[in-house]
């Protein structure tokens, strides 16, 4: 149940960017959506269910349906098992905190993505793709996310009722 | 076998993503086809049909919020041309009037260039009688001049308008040509023949006629009626109108046409007073 709603809010995500860029006919910065939705679904879902959120999601999140998306899913396994670790750490359940975690994670994303992409594609010089790694988009994803967390957090009230219980006998 | 896909479930999910990562990375190096394999051929379907899903629905609701873009500059265009209509009817309202006065200028610095003789004082029209029995002006002096008085006469570039009845100041009554209480004395252009242009006091025009021509004169309709000189008020010459109509009276001496102003009066604006009455 929980995963569908990290998927359909992922999509709604997805398109509500397109549409955003569309109207506003902006094409290079655009925030990282399914960095935004990896970080979620991992920090408030088991393994499973942060998989199934960003495969679905980072399958239908792109325009290129080429290498360069199969190298978008390892990175993003990386924010993946990256916010897995992190949320052992930070309270990633406040919508500031998971906002600021997103934004990192978009720029070790761009990092991973760089470098996984010179690793297993032929032709791709690392200096050349290092110009991908842009902070303004790592800032972008953070304040979309912001929202992003806010409203997902507001929805899930049972969630937050389950953690907590979990942390009490934990 | 369920129990045990449930309980590697998530295990089960990550080779499947490696796979589909892997897949995707391989089909670069080999090409997108079958060549790629069972779990690269679905993977590529079921991703370009949900980006398929994806941009339809960012197609349409971008369509919808460019059309509404759309409609509100198309308002926003409207208002504005609105206005910029308003603007130019305004203008071209203006300009016709200074082309039409400019016109009439051109017209008043020909009379003017035509009779040299004549010392001519200019005036604007500001106002006329409506009643029929008394045709009657106010026009306003552009310059006061002491030597005003009442029986000078005015003119228009088109012809006699009729003579100053008051003066006050910068102010002047002008009676016109075609007042009943005015008579001018006319002769027809092309025979000279004599008579005294009279109002009528016609409620529905301008009309007047020309007492006392003689039965025996030959006139015709058309024929440019214009002052004779006499009597010192008037230069001679002066286009009064043209002849309009003709009754052909079985008895009496003098025969009883009517004559059509040249002076449009309806429309008049600017005049002049002949301060140098020009009589020979």
């Amino acid at each position: 149940m929980f995963n569908l709603l990290s998927i359909a809010a992922g999509l709604l995500v997805l398109v509500a960017t397109s549409v955003g860029a569309t109207v506003l006919n902006i094409s290079a910065l655009l925030p990282a959506t399914t960095v935004i939705v990896a970080c979620y679904a991992a920090a408030r879902r088991d393994l499973f269910g942060a998989l199934l959120a960003t495969l679905v999601v980072g399958l239908v999140g792109g325009a290129s349906i080429g290498p360069t998306r199969g190298v978008d899913l390892l990175a993003l396994l990386l924010v993946v098992f990256a916010t897995r670790w992190a949320r052992r750490r930070l309270p990633l359940g406040r919508a500031a905190v998971a906002a600021g975690w997103a934004t990192a994670a978009s720029v070790v994303h761009d990092v991973s993505y760089v470098a996984i992409a010179a690793l297993l594609l032929p032709g791709v010089p690392l200096a050349g793709t290092l110009l991908r790694v842009s902070p303004a988009i790592a800032l972008l994803t953070g304040l979309v996310a912001l929202p992003f967390n806010a409203a997902l957090g507001a929805l899930e009230p049972t969630l937050h009722a389950r953690q907590a219980k979990t942390t009490l006998f934990r | 076998m369920f129990d045990l896909l449930l309980r590697f479930r998530t295990t089960a999910l990550l080779g499947v993503y490696l796979l589909a990562a892997a897949a995707l990375v391989l089909s670069g190096r080999r090409g997108v086809g079958p060549e790629v394999g069972v779990v690269g051929a679905a993977t590529f379907q079921a991703m370009t049909g949900t980006q398929a899903a994806a941009h339809a629905a960012t197609a349409s609701v971008a369509g919808a919020w460019d059309r509404y873009l759309d409609l509100v500059a198309v308002g926003d265009e409207n208002r504005r041309l609105r206005a910029e209509l308003d603007r130019l009817r305004d203008e071209h309202t203006r300009l016709l009037g200074v082309m039409q006065e400019n016109a009439r200028l051109r017209a008043m610095v020909g009379f003017g260039e035509a009779h040299p003789q004549l010392e001519l004082l200019p005036a604007r029209v500001v106002a006329k009688d409506v009643s029929p029995f008394f045709r009657v002006l106010s026009v306003r002096l552009l310059v006061r001049d002491p030597r005003v008085h009442p029986g000078l006469p005015v003119v228009a570039s088109s012809g006699v308008v009729g003579h100053v009845s008051a003066v006050v100041g910068t102010s002047a009554e002008v009676t016109l040509a075609v007042d009943p209480r005015s008579s001018i004395d006319v002769v027809v252009q092309h025979n000279r023949a004599r008579g005294v242009v009279q109002g009528l006091g016609h409620a529905d025009d301008y009309r007047a006629r020309i007492a006392y021509l003689l039965r025996r004169e030959e006139v015709a309709l058309g024929d440019v009626v214009v002052t004779s000189g006499m009597g010192g008020r008037f230069p001679p010459d002066l286009v009064v109108g043209r002849i309009a109509a003709i009754r052909e009276a079985s008895h009496g001496l003098f025969q009883e046409v009517q004559v059509e102003p040249s002076v449009d009066f309806a429309r008049l604006e600017e005049v002049f007073v002949i301060l140098d009455d020009g009589a020979p």
